[in-house]
């Protein structure tokens, strides 16, 4: 049971490292405009790490399943999905139409992968600090 | 809302963690419901209260009881 919870505990620091990874990956995204095979596998690499920590972050799998956290996370990453969609709505809207500014793929990936990864773990920290959501 | 949970640990000489651990949650957890911080679920509520050893009525109070 214990190394159990010490392979979830560092599933969760890989989480935060898979993070870090995908931030890079997008902001080199969206600085440098482009998706080559050396970013594509830091994008890989970091989602995979992202991922596989994301439920035990969340209090929603064993050995960490934790109802409070569960409660908190559920709720942070509903506001995140929100946040995603109201962006990608936005990016629609300036770049799709009056044809004026344009944005490439990689940009626009790029920066859904930051916003997403920024919210989620944001939206986490900030609705955990009181302890509860109503 | 307030709690007994602390009063009823010192009674048992339990720690949060060994009582975490019993009711299947986080430390973080007890120390927010110790607070009275965090609304339980009926089931964790249920759990903390067997194994405290005490109803949940002992166990939990809202601040509109305490004046009754």
């Amino acid at each position: 049971m214990s190394l159990e919870l010490d392979m979830a505990k560092a599933r969760i620091i890989n989480m935060y490292l898979g993070g870090a990874l995908l931030l890079a990956g997008g902001t080199l995204m969206l600085m440098n405009n482009t998706l080559d095979n050396v970013l594509w596998v830091l994008l890989l690499f970091g989602l995979a790490l992202f991922t596989g920590g994301l439920f035990e972050f969340l209090g929603l799998s064993k050995p960490m399943k934790d109802e409070r956290i569960a409660k908190i996370g559920t709720r942070a990453m509903t506001y995140s999905w929100y946040i995603v969609l109201v962006f990608i709505g936005f990016m629609a809207m300036v770049f799709g139409m009056g044809g004026g500014d344009k944005i490439s793929m990689p940009q626009a990936v790029g920066s859904v992968l930051m916003v997403m990864v920024v919210s989620t773990l944001a939206l986490n920290w900030y609705l955990g600090r009181e302890g509860d959501v109503e | 809302m307030r709690t007994t949970i602390k009063e009823n640990r010192a009674r048992l000489n339990l720690t949060q963690e060994q009582l975490a651990d019993k009711v299947g949650v986080r430390r973080e957890t007890i120390v927010f419901l110790e607070k009275g911080k965090y609304n339980p679920s009926l089931r964790l509520a249920h759990d903390i209260a067997v194994t405290l050893g005490v109803s949940i009525d002992e166990v939990f109070f809202f601040d509109d009881e305490a004046g009754r």
